[in-house]
């Protein structure tokens, strides 16, 4: 059983760290994340979707032994853009809003989940943006829509009842197979992927290392496709995946390096709140990113 | 010239972009009824394979050898047109454009990394009163007849409760009593290492379970008082089952006393978890008295004529910092009248059949304390359990057929154990050592008309065990070694009997050494797992004889090299292949050397031998399981050849048989397949699967100084189907049939038998459960004879409020009285009936609190 481990950030100073004592970190499947247990944020509306699909997002998180990490994400469809984000994390925001911080210091395993990138495409126009958490700090990147150059193929199956053809395109560093589908006129699909002539309802790489596939399809969504109005750290595509790599192979010393001026000390406790001491050397990641283009 | 050139190709220019072999084919998109542009709309060549999307401000250009295009856009009513009017003016119509939906449904089993979550509110059902009801039900999960918990074949290794596993290795108490009502989940989790020290270093294939309680069930008290009245003859049942888990403190209560056939070791008795570092020597020395310990296959609570009482009371207080506190206390007693008769074949025309008819009364009771005191952390495992354990069994018979005597006996049993267990890890290396010291003293005594026999054991045992591990990249190497001391007195008197043949009396002292060095080498790497030990060890018999003064020594070399090879095939599929060799002397006890009565017709007499005992064996095993179908399979093929250097013998003497040993080489073949699949339908409401056993096994022993070599083969299937067919009605049924045949060189008999069980429960409203149960029984014989049997029950039970229930039961609606069956002894056939709890009724009363 994979539990997650509880960072509390114990001041050597106590008065100037008051602000910073309502993070509670928590590594899990070898990601860290943070927890706010203050005042959650706003989220600022951008568009209404008209639509809905959800897909089941699968990762290796270990390719030697081929555990994988499993998520549900929904991908809004609105007026123009359209927004991929974690239905889980989603899940998990709404619960830490009814939640006091005693409860969530308290069992913070149940608080943690779910993917914190959200993707959104044609927005700004013609560009698309990447949010992401790393460790406690939100990051931001936009870059051009990008190209996929798609070969068709006439290989057919069925998803979810439709009719669905599949396409190739090599794309930063993946060989991707794409089952799309002409019944739904949507260019459009899971995480960056799109431009195809229908939806795509089921895509992965070589290897199948990551797969995405449509569970659900509402055509009557009609929701407010929101944004987080947090304080972004804007960057570039490859700054945020060396920024992300560094905290992935080394969490407790990115947390360390983040709050070096401060003067914290790091004590890591286990899912049961006893002290780790195994954890503080780096370790190697045992999968790679979707994107592989970055080194 | 070359103005007229370029003025030429400027003219013909639109032609060949129209008409060329591939065509540059542009135009604009617009909504009919404004005129407003259509940005984002697919323009597809019919043709070819060639597509694009339409720019903001409407226009497209797509090259492409094709004479029509298709134009569909989100909310547009799709067209097609052809492409020669290039450029083109297309105008969509608003539609609707009409999606078949699909609504997404929560798994009916959830996967987080290793850990399977199997939600209650799904496969849990409204006649659900237990944990064991729902457990039964889940798919990968078996429940075996004492209890005992399966996941995909393999026994559990750890029973919890929100995370705490305070009830330890009696989790009989939790499933049994536990209900599904206050459990939000059961969790399995995968490759479960309980020793948080060998987290990552020590993959188990085995799981542990989690039963996770709804947050209201939390930090308080729930409380399930029961009482029920019935006859005829007079029937009683009460209960009292408490239990609080928080996160400091969890505790858990019962009191049951009853007269309706309910057997209390259901939820006392211990259900060994083995690990590789729970490992724990075997015991050399077993009881020999044993009278009236047949068991028939029906369920017990049909024959038991009882009156028994359980109290168990398991307390655990969460320490800082992982340490723990538990507390176990556990009395029971139970009285038992019961009737049975048996006729038995020795399969020679020389030895008569022998009848035999037993009533029996017998009285037990037990009495166990257990403390302990855990820490387990990343880097330090420590536990020391301190457990004592009293039990007295008193049994009388009275015996009548071939024979008439009256029977007694007398079995008193005080065991004193202390467990202590260091796991330390630093970094890249590992120690850990473990202790026991255990001392019992077993004053055992039989009277059976004028003979008697007394025996007298006591056994003091120490046992440490040092491991130290170093951890390469992919390799880990370890250095166990362990010392074992056993320190036994045996006096053993037989008297009333005339065998001048045989001595009879026996006063010795044992003492056996063993000390033993194992190398182990651990490979880790693309989802292969590789280990190989290499045990060497010395062991040191000594047996003082205190009668004739004289001291005996041997020694030995021991040898038990294991490989195991598991390869993960995929994230779904696992293979695993074991071989084992082992070379060990005879037990200890075969040097007690005297003749013991067990029961009135049978006496053993146990002899040495300096020759060693060979084991070798093989095992192959495939697990499949799939989560999201909810699909779970597993296949096992195992195969065992022992070769032995001493030969059961089989003697009769006037009209008891002893049983002992000659010294001749001799060889034990064994061979099993096992295969099992089950699998979650419709939502979790059904759950269907099948099991099947095939083992096949070879040896030969001697009767009256012949050698006689035998074999059995035995066959199991058992099909087996739940469900909740619509919200008012749920069926269970399962089919057992196995096949048995057991072949000597004169003949070979065979014997079937078919269970079936089909529950019918009907909910006519959430207030009102009927539940209506046939079993059925049937025995076909080697004579040919059948048995039949077929028990109706039925049971009513009333919610009055979600804390009140009343029940009304009938059970064995056609007063059935006598089951009979058969089974396969050494060299000989027996078949038994039983007697029949008659029908009664009872209503029960149950108040949650």
């Amino acid at each position: 059983m994979k539990k997650a481990l509880t960072i509390t950030l114990a001041a050597a100073l106590s008065c100037p760290l008051m602000a910073q004592s309502n993070q509670v970190f928590v590594i899990k499947a070898g990601k860290s994340v943070s927890i706010n247990t203050g005042t959650p944020f706003e989220q600022k509306e951008i568009d209404q979707s008209s639509m809905e699909f959800v897909y089941d997002y699968r990762y290796m998180t270990d390719t030697t032994d081929l555990s994988v990490t499993e998520d549900r994400m929904t991908l809004q469809v609105g007026n123009g853009l359209s927004k991929f984000s974690s239905y889980t994390a989603m899940r998990i925001d709404s619960l830490i809003r009814i939640s006091t911080p005693e409860q969530i210091t308290a069992n913070p395993d149940s608080y943690v989940g779910g993917e914190a990138f959200c993707i959104y495409k044609n927005y700004p126009k013609g560009r698309i943006t990447v949010t992401d958490k790393i460790s406690t700090d939100w990051f931001l990147y936009e870059e051009e829509t990008p190209v996929m150059d798609w070969t068709l193929s006439d290989s057919t199956c069925t998803l979810l009842g439709y009719p669905c053809k599949s396409a190739f395109c090599d794309f930063r560093g993946r060989r991707w197979t794409a089952f799309y589908t002409d019944a739904i006129p949507v260019p459009n699909g899971p995480w960056k992927f799109g431009g195809l002539p229908g939806l795509i309802l089921q895509i992965y790489d070589e290897g199948q290392q990551y797969v995405f596939t449509c569970v659900g399809i509402n055509s009557q969504a009609q929701k407010a496709i929101t944004m987080p109005d947090v304080p972004y750290n804007k960057t570039s595509r490859r700054k945020f995946y060396a920024t992300k790599r560094r905290c992935d192979t080394d969490p407790i010393g990115y947390i360390s390096s983040m709050n070096s001026s401060a003067q914290v000390k790091v004590e890591i406790k286990g899912p049961d709140g006893q002290p780790r001491t195994d954890l503080m050397s780096p370790k190697d990641l045992k999968y790679d990113y979707i994107e592989r283009d970055y080194k | 010239m070359k103005r007229l050139c370029t003025l030429l190709s400027i003219l013909f220019l639109p032609l060949t972009l129209c008409f060329g072999q591939e065509k540059e084919i542009v135009g604009t998109v617009t909504d009919a009824t404004n005129g407003e542009p259509l940005a984002g709309a697919i323009v597809q060549a019919i043709e070819s394979s060639a597509y694009t999307f339409t720019r903001d401000d409407g226009s497209f250009s797509l090259s492409a050898e094709t004479q029509q295009v298709r134009v569909q856009s989100m909310g547009y009513r799709s067209v097609v047109v052809d492409t020669t009017g290039c450029p083109l003016h297309i105008q969509m119509m608003p539609e609707a454009t009409q999606l078949r939906d699909v609504m997404v449904k929560a798994p009916d089993i959830l996967q987080r990394s290793d850990t399977l979550t199997y939600a209650m509110n799904k496969w849990a059902q409204p006649q659900d009163r237990n944990m064991a009801d729902v457990l039964r039900r889940l798919p990968g999960v078996e429940i075996a007849d004492d209890g005992s918990i399966k996941y995909n074949g393999e026994p559990i290794n750890r029973f919890y409760i929100d995370g705490s596993d305070f009830v330890n290795d009696r989790y009989g108490v939790a499933t049994n009593n536990i209900s599904p009502a206050d459990v939000s989940s059961v969790e399995i989790m995968e490759n479960h290492q309980p020793i948080k020290a060998l987290e990552g270093l020590d993959l188990s294939r085995q799981a542990g379970l989690n039963i996770r309680l709804k947050e209201e069930a939390r930090a308080r008290w729930i409380a399930i008082l029961q009482g029920g009245l019935g006859g005829a003859p007079l029937l009683y049942d009460a209960s009292l089952f408490a239990m609080r888990i928080a996160k400091r403190w969890q505790n858990m209560e019962t009191l049951r006393l009853n007269d309706t056939g309910w057997n209390p070791n259901s939820q006392s008795q211990r259900h060994l978890f083995n690990g590789a570092f729970d490992s724990s020597p075997d015991d050399y020395w077993s009881d020999d008295i044993s009278i009236g310990t047949t068991s028939s296959p029906i369920d017990k609570q049909r024959t038991r004529d009882n009156l028994s009482l359980l109290a168990q009371s398991s307390n655990a207080r969460h320490l800082s910092d992982g340490r723990d506190i538990q507390l176990n206390a556990t009395y029971q007693s139970d009285r038992l009248y019961y009737r049975n008769a048996s006729t038995t074949r020795y399969l020679d025309t020389a030895i008569p059949d022998f009848v035999e008819q037993n009533k029996m009364r017998s009285q037990q009771h037990q009495l166990s304390g257990e403390w302990s005191l855990r820490q387990n952390s990343h880097d330090l495992y420590l536990k020391d359990n301190l457990c004592a354990d009293a039990s007295w069994s008193q049994v009388s018979s009275q015996v009548w057929g071939s024979q008439s005597l009256c029977q007694e006996s007398d079995c008193p049993s005080f065991t004193l154990s202390n467990d202590l267990r260091l796991v330390r890890r630093l970094d890249r290396r590992l120690l850990s050592v473990s202790s026991q010291l255990r001392y019992a003293h077993r004053p055992h005594s039989l009277w059976a008309d004028s003979a008697s026999q007394a025996l007298c054991a006591d056994d003091l045992r120490s046992y440490t065990e040092a491991r130290y591990g170093w951890m390469l990249r992919h390799w880990q190497f370890y250095l166990n070694s362990s010392l074992d001391l056993n320190l036994h007195r045996l006096e053993s008197y037989l008297r009333g009997l005339s065998l001048p043949d045989y001595p009879i009396e026996a006063d010795k002292g044992f003492s056996v050494l063993h000390a033993l060095a194992s190398p182990e080498a651990r490979y880790e790497r693309h989802r292969w797992h590789l280990s190989i030990s290499l045990p060497i060890g010395y062991k040191h018999y000594g047996v003082a004889n205190r009668l004739s003064g004289s001291t005996l020594r041997k020694h030995h070399l021991t040898l038990a090299p294991i490989l195991y090879l598991r390869r993960q095939l995929s994230a779904k599929t696992d293979v695993i292949a074991r071989l084992s060799y082992s070379l060990l002397p005879v037990a200890p006890d075969a040097y007690t050397e005297t003749v013991v009565m067990t029961d009135f017709r049978h006496l053993m007499l146990q002899i040495p031998s300096s020759k060693d005992e060979q084991r070798g064996s093989a095992l192959l095993q495939l697990r499949y399981r799939n989560p999201i179908s909810a699909f779970f399979a597993h296949l096992s093929a195992r195969y065992a050849l022992d070769h032995r250097p001493l030969m059961h013998h089989q003697l009769f003497i006037d009209n008891r048989i002893l049983s002992t040993y000659v010294a001749r080489s001799n060889e034990v073949r064994n061979t099993q397949l096992h295969g099992s699949i089950s699998q979650g339908l419709l939502s979790a409401r059904v759950t269907i699967g099948v099991d099947a056993t095939l083992s096949h096994s070879q040896a030969t022993m001697m009767r009256q100084d012949v050698e006689q070599p035998y074999s059995t083969v035995d066959f199991a299937i058992i099909p087996k189907v739940s469900g909740k067919l619509s919200n008012w009605f749920s069926a269970d049924y399962h089919l057992n049939f196995s096949h048995s045949q057991y072949s000597v060189t004169t003949e070979s008999i065979k014997c079937n038998t078919l269970r079936q069980d089909l529950s019918i429960t009907l909910l006519p409203t959430d207030r009102w459960h009927l539940t209506l149960s046939a079993e059925h029984y049937r025995t076909r014989f080697f004579t040919s004879q059948t048995a039949r049997i077929t028990f109706l029950d039925t049971s009513l039970r009333w919610l009055i409020s979600n804390s009140i229930d009343l029940t009304l039961s009938a059970s064995n609606l056609l007063n059935c009285t006598d089951y009979q069956y058969s089974t396969f002894g050494s060299l000989s056939e027996s078949i038994y009936s039983f007697q029949i709890r008659p029908r009664n009724i009872i209503a029960k009363v149950q108040i949650k609190v």
